[in-house]
Formats: C-alpha cells, structure tokens, sequence
C-alpha cells in the first residue's frame, strides 16, 4: 500500500481569491483503528484560512473518520493534529473541539425533533444552568442564519420535526454558523439538501471564505467539488495519496487517485473460472421504485447468476435488495418463484418462494448472543426437525454438522455460544442458517464487512459452488474488488436510481467508480 | 471506545482463568444456587429446630410451589425480554372471580374457571400487544393494566367480597393432602407437572424457541422470520393465565378472595426468577426458576426460624438480587471474552 503512495505535490494557494496565506489547521500522519479495521492509516493535509478544502475517496477510504477525529469524537492512534498552529493534547471531546474553532456538520441530520427551531439551532450553548447568550440575541442570530440559507426561513418557534429534511438539515448548518467556526467541516452535509439551499449555502461557504475561515469539504458530488473546492485531497484505505490544487482536479484525475489504478490491475486475474450458466429467471422487478421522484428499476435475475449490487453508500443497493426481499417495496412489483411468477409483499411469502436474506450488520441483525452456535443456526429452518411438534435437536445437530464441513466452520462443540466464535466463523454460522433453507435466490447484504481474509476466500467459494448449483446470487457490497473479481453483472445504484449496469467484460475498478460518481469511464 | 475494549480484552486473556471456568460451569447448571440451597438446608438443619421434620419440609414445599408458580409466567416474559407487573393483580382476578362465582352467584367451578382463563388470555394478549406495538416500556403497560384490573374487580364486588371458593380447592394446598392416595400435597404435584411441561415446551417446541430467539435480539429474530410481537402476545398471555390459575389455588389456600391477595408474589416471584438465574433477554430457564424459588423458600423459613422480622428478609432478599445480579454483570464480560 505504501508503494502506492503519490507525493503529495502541493499547489500555490488559489490565486483568485485574495487571502491571507495562514495555515488553519494542520494533519499529519493521523491514523486510527478499530478493532482490527484500520479505518485510517496515514492522513496528512493542511487547511489555510480562506480555502474550500475537499476531501474525497470511495466508502471506506477514512473520510468519516478523519471527520471524527476532528470534531473531537475519536482520539487517533498516532499522527498530529494541530490547529492555529497550536497542537492539540489531551482526551478529545466535541467541546473542546468546538472552542478551539472547528465546528462540524455531519451527514446524517442531527436534530431534537421536538424542541423549537431556536433551541435547535443553539443547542448546548448554554450551561445547565446559566444562559450564555441572551434569548434576544440568539433569535436575532438564528434568523440571520437561517434567512441565508433559506428562502423562506421556517419560524423560531416551530418544532423541528414539522420542518423538511432539507430545512432540518438546514437548522444543523445554521447551528455550526453561530458558532462563528475558523474551521467549518461539512461532511457530506449536502446531501440532504434541496437545490435553492444548497446553491445558498455554497454562497455562505464563498462569504465564510472571504473572511477567512477555512472550510473542509467532504461530497460524493464531483459537480460540487469541481464547483466549490480551491483544494482537493483524495483518501485511498486511509491515506492520503495526493492533493491536487483547482486546475488539476477535474473528475478523471480524481477518480484515478482514489481507484489506485497502478497497483491493483492484477487483481482481475485471480478470478477462477467456473462454469457460468444462467438458468430459468428466479427473480424480477416491474417498475419498482426506491423512492417516488426515482427511476422505475426492471431488473430479471436468472439461476446460476452472480449479481453486484453497487454505489456510493445510501444511493439505493441496499434499498433496492430490501424490496428483493419483500420489505419496504414502494411502487412496483417483485416477482419470485418459479420463473419468477409468484409476486412477494412481504419477507416471509419471498422465504416461501425460495428467497433469503443475509443481513449486514451481523452482530444486530443476525447473531443471537445469547444462544449456542446450534441455536443461533436452527432459528429459520427448526421446523424441519420436529416429530410430533417436537424438536428433536440430534436433527438439527446433523443438519449443522453438514455445513461445519462444507463452509469450513472452526467450532469446539455445537452447543458452544456463538460469541465465542471470531467474527468470521460467526458469519459461516449465519451462512449456513439460510443455505439449510435450500434458496433459490440468496440474498446477501455486505457479508464480508468486518471478516478476515481466509473467511472472506471460503465465502467466495461457497457463493460460486452456489451458482454453479444454479442458485441466483444477489449481494451488495462495499468493495469494488469484490465486484470485479466475483460477479457476472453488477447494477450501480446512484440517487435512489439503477443508473448503470456493468457486464463482466465491462467489469473493472475504473469503471465501476466513475460509474459510482455518474461518469461513465 | 475500541481501543479500550480492545486492551482490555487483552488484559483478561493473560489472567489465569478459574473464574472464566467456574462462569461456564455456572451457565450450564446453576451450582452457586445448588450449593446455596444445600448450604441453607444445612444450616436450618443443625440451627433451627424441627426445621427438618416431614411437616415442615412439606409445608416449605407448598410455600416454594405457589412462588414457583407465581415465577412460571414470569420466567416466560423475562425471557422475552419484558417484565410482568401485573401478576399479583391476575391472582387476585382469579381468587376474587372464582371465591365470587361459585361462592355468591352460585356457579359450578368448570364455567368459573372458564371465564377466568378467557379473561385472563384477553388481558395478558392485551399486554403483550400494547407493549409491542406502541414501543412501551412492559413495565409501564402490565403496571397499568394491573391497576386497571384491581380497580375493576373492587367496582365489580363494591368493594365486599362475600363468596368462598369451593373446599377442595382448599385440600389442593393442604400440607397434610394426598395425591391420588399419594402422601404428597396436590399442589407442589401440580407444580413439578408445571415445570415438565414448561421445561420441555421452552426447549423442544417452535414457540419456545422463538421466546429465546425474541428475547436474545428482537431485530435478527424478525429478519430470521419469527413474528416477534405473536410472541409477545403469547408470552403476556401465557404469564397472565398461569397467574389467575395460581389465583383460584390461593383462593383455595386462604379460603376467600381479596384484591391484595397477590400482592406478596410480585416482588417475590420476580425474585425467584431472578435468583435461579435467569437473565432479561433470553438466558435461563423454568428450571432455574424452580431452584429460585426452592432457595428463597429455605432461606426464609430459616430466617423465621431464628426469629428475623420481615422487614429483615426483606432487607436480606434484596441484598441478595443486588448480588446475583451484579455476578451476571460479571458473566457478561466474562462471557464476550472466550
């Protein structure tokens, strides 16, 4: 990964905008794990007063992290942070953060839905007792805020939740504005937004700049990002690999730097050649809408498939594999079955019709902790081992015995609790919950989040027997080289919309990445 | 909070590990309560006299039996992951209901114990379904329904119960009965046949398994197909039926019906489920349970026995879930570690 590591050339700042040439904020080396992830390895950039500073990379390549750190909600592992040329010590906390300066916007929209537009907007301002600001004040502020960002700014008095998302995610913006940051840190804070707010914010950003306050910019919008950064700074697994000054940054340099095209070519050739048939449609989509305002999706997946559910996160694969399942379908219509004529409205009649469903948060939404590893297995498929409406349970121990062996699960005893397994055996034991339903179609949701490398080959070799056996496999992931090293189709996913379908032969990280940002490759 | 997790986790895998092995000895069987009970047993043996007399091991049988069975519905509920307030007020339905009944408006007992169990299997489902649906705290719900049932049954009898149950009701709870000729109190036989049926119906049916599913992690419970509020309406309606049944056998016991009757049982039979170890969300069984209330049974007529008031045992009891509690707070950690 080091080798792959450009130098980091660093432009003259902007020329068209006359600023002062401060540093406002410095990262050096900055690098955090967790657990066993390493979500940031070796962060380095500078921010100076009156630049719009984008920071960008694919999902998982630390950009929230990063964020994280400086907001003061993680402590890094190594590295510096120093702000105003000061270093900053000690336990890190949101507080402290924001007094040094460096206020931040996050992505999701935090508000307290039922307080007031006002106390949203100067929440934890005040001490527990004492006001700080006076209420006069507060509501003059508020209003100038939010009169900036909005057209037709909503009253003080309103409760949050009766606002838009929009609007709502307005108030968080509003509430970073009073606090009069050095440093704003808008962490794909755009996405909630509609148009007019977002070209009005962009005008607050340009004002900010001119003051001199620094802006760190995080967006999947390469629009936004060729229209609003002076400096952009690309994070590949963690790194930061190079900044690019205005005039280099357009999209394709980018989107090079954050595939790491020069290292990782070879991967495509690992792929082992299996037989690939496509057998009768198991599964298909009439008109299925994610969202009202998105593209109808019609989609036909056939036996023997492997198919790649692809994008930026939040713009629709996860959406559109919930609705494969039967849940949370809007518009339209997902038929399953023998060939694909069954209609399913909800998860238990797409189980009927052979279609399971592997969440992805595995310690959530799959792992009963509390139960044995033979328990957690048997929840879905137990009733296949009754006589007389009783369990017998040396069935079922046989049942899991079979995929012990098949999936290559490192087990002590099936009466062991399942949180004593690594995470990756704990995901075979998932697994195999479902392969004992004998689907048709499995549907799996990011299965190899968090699992280690030999647990990440035995799912793959488990996913081609599977499709040789003519099962239709359908996942989302987050890494593009699974994508490229295991599917025969992938569906890239972009704003709620099924925007590009990627063939294997058109298969390969470039691709797939430009298709993530709406460019074709 | 990662990182700490992380050293700490290191730090406990170089300790050596005799109580990560006496943790998973402890959670295959309960040998802290075995040996407690034995312990206890001993003790009034050789301190309390006649404490180990046919007579009053029958009638510590017979306490333990109704705490036992004031735990069953209980045990059901917790391993669903809520809690049943409403039990005392169940008991009294089914005592003031069947005193009344048969007692003043002249029923036979067949019908009496008929409606009891309707009434009972509507309002626990109501329970369990309310809790459910509207995200309520089951604390807050079986509280209220409590109320609402104690207050029902006082408009119902303007406040004067008049009837008496039937007197073999009395005899099912009698020290010196007989089973079938058998010289063993019908009750405690009830009671063991209670904990077969609930002991195999918690391990070896769909159901029950789907208790522990539910209770262990309600989100991958639903997305592994159990429909996890029919389970909670099960589990209300199953803790209020056994609880008006333990009703009409108190009302046998006491003679007469009365709107504090169960009132003892909330905090006694949680604490039988409690002390027998089984934990909110899925660990445990009726088993334990039985142990639980084997062990509060001993420990209090030992403590009378040597003259403490009950202001006393309470003190005592309490201390003890403090303790056994904070012990499955340790089993927690220890269990994340292997």
């Amino acid at each position: 990964m080091t080798a792959a590591r450009a130098p980091a050339a660093v432009p003259p700042a902007a020329p068209h905008k006359a600023q002062p040439a401060g540093i406002l904020l410095e990262v050096h080396g900055l690098a955090k794990a967790f657990g066993p992830t390493r979500a940031l390895r070796s962060c380095t950039f500078e921010l100076r007063a009156g630049e719009v500073h984008a920071i960008v990379g694919e999902n998982g390549s630390g950009k929230s992290t990063l964020v994280k750190i400086l907001a003061g909600v993680h402590r890094p592992d190594a590295g510096e942070v120093a702000i105003g040329g000061r270093r900053v010590r000690g336990r890190p906390s949101p507080r402290a953060a924001q007094e040094s300066g460096v206020v931040t916007v996050f992505q999701e929209v935090l508000v307290v839905g039922p307080q007031p537009v006002l106390e949203n907007v100067w929440l934890g301002t005040d001490g527990v007792f004492a006001r700080r600001v006076p209420v006069a004040e507060k509501r003059r502020r508020a209003e100038e805020a939010l009169g900036e960002l909005l057209v037709t700014p909503p009253p003080l008095d309103v409760p949050a939740e009766a606002l838009s998302l929009s609007d709502r995610q307005a108030c968080c913006i509003a509430r970073a504005l009073v606090r009069d940051p050095r440093v704003l840190i808008l962490d794909e804070s755009t996405s909630a937004l509609d148009v007019a707010t977002r070209d009005r914010l962009f005008a607050t950003i340009q004002r900010l700049c001119a003051q001199g306050v620094g802006v760190i910019f995080i967006s999947h919008r390469m629009d936004e990002i060729q229209e609003l950064a002076d400096r952009v700074t690309v994070l590949r697994s963690g790194q930061s690999v190079a900044t690019l000054g205005r005039g280099d940054a357009d999209t394709g340099v980018i989107v090079r730097h954050m595939t790491g095209e020069d290292h990782l070519t070879a991967g495509v050739e690992t792929v082992p050649s299996r037989a690939r048939v496509r057998g009768e449609a198991l599964l298909s989509t009439e008109g299925l809408r994610l969202h009202p305002a998105a593209e109808p999706i019609d989609v036909e997946i056939h036996g023997g498939e492997l198919v790649g559910l692809a994008g930026l996160e939040g713009h629709g694969q996860d959406a559109f594999l919930q609705a494969l399942r039967g849940a949370g379908a809007n518009a339209g219509r997902v038929m399953a079955g023998e060939e694909a004529r069954t209609e399913i409205g909800s998860p238990l009649e797409a189980f009927r019709a052979g279609v399971v469903y592997v969440p992805r948060d595995r310690r959530a939404e799959s792992v009963f902790p509390t139960l044995s590893v033979l328990e957690n297995f048997s929840v879905p498929t137990l009733g296949s081992d009754r006589r007389a409406a009783l369990v017998r349970w040396r069935a079922t121990r046989r049942r899991l015995g079979e995929y012990v062996q098949r999936l290559g699960i490192r087990l002590a005893h099936p009466n062991q609790p399942i949180v004593a397994l690594s995470g990756g055996n704990q995901q075979k034991v998932i697994l195999a919950r479902w392969l004992a339903a004998r689907p048709r179609v499995l549907l799996l949701n990011d299965p190899t989040r968090g699992v280690d490398l030999g647990a990440k080959r035995d799912l793959y070799r488990v996913l081609e027997q599977l499709a040789g056996q003519g099962v239709a496999v359908v996942m989302v992931s987050t890494e593009v080289d699974e994508h490229v090293e295991l599917m025969d189709r992938v569906l890239v996913f972009r704003e709620g919309s099924l925007s590009r379908t990627l063939s294997r032969e058109q298969l390969s990280r470039t691709a797939l990445i430009s298709a993530f940002f709406g460019e074709s490759a | 909070m990662s990182t700490v997790g992380a050293e700490a986790r290191a730090d406990r895998a170089e300790r050596p590990s005799l109580w990560v092995r006496l943790g998973a000895v402890q959670r295959r069987f309960q040998l802290f309560q075995i040996i407690a009970l034995v312990a206890l047993f001993e003790w009034g043996t050789w301190t309390v006299t006649d404490f180990a007399t046919k007579q009053s091991v029958y009638s510590m049988l017979v306490t333990a039996s109704f705490l036992g069975l004031a735990g069953a519905g209980q045990t059901i509920v917790v391993l669903v992951g809520g809690i049943d307030f409403s039990i005392p007020a169940f008991i009294s339905l089914g005592a003031i209901l069947m005193s009344e009944l048969t007692g003043s408006h002249g029923w036979a007992f067949v019908p009496a114990l008929l409606v009891i169990m309707a009434f009972a299997l509507v309002l626990g489902a109501v329970n369990g379904y309310v809790s459910h649906r509207f995200r309520v705290p089951p604390l807050v719900v079986t509280l209220g329904m409590a109320s609402v049932i104690t207050g029902g049954l006082l408009v119902w009898t303007h406040g004067q119960q008049t009837g008496s149950p039937p007197t073999f009701l009395g005899r099912l709870s009698s020290v010196n009965g007989t089973t079938l000729g058998i010289g063993i109190p019908p009750v405690v036989v009830i009671w063991a046949v209670v904990a077969i049926v609930l002991g195999v119906v918690l391990r070896r049916t769909l159901a029950g398994r789907h208790v522990y599913a539910t209770g262990s992690n309600p989100v991958a419970a639903e997305l592994a197909l159990v429909r996890t509020r029919r389970v909670w309406v099960g589990a209300f309606a199953a803790s209020a039926l056994l609880a008006a049944l333990l009703g009409v056998l108190i009302a046998g016991y006491a003679g007469a019906g009365g709107t504090t009757l169960g009132d003892p049982y909330l905090f006694e039979g949680l604490a039988a489920v409690i002390v027998g170890g089984t934990a909110f969300g899925a660990r445990g069984d009726y088993w334990r349970t039985v142990l639980g209330a084997l062990v509060l049974t001993v420990l209090s007529t030992v403590l009378v026995g040597k003259g403490y008031s009950s202001a006393d045992q309470q003190i005592i009891f309490g201390i003890l879930i403090l303790v056994v509690v904070a012990g499955y707070g340790r089993e927690l950690r220890l269990r994340d570690r292997i």
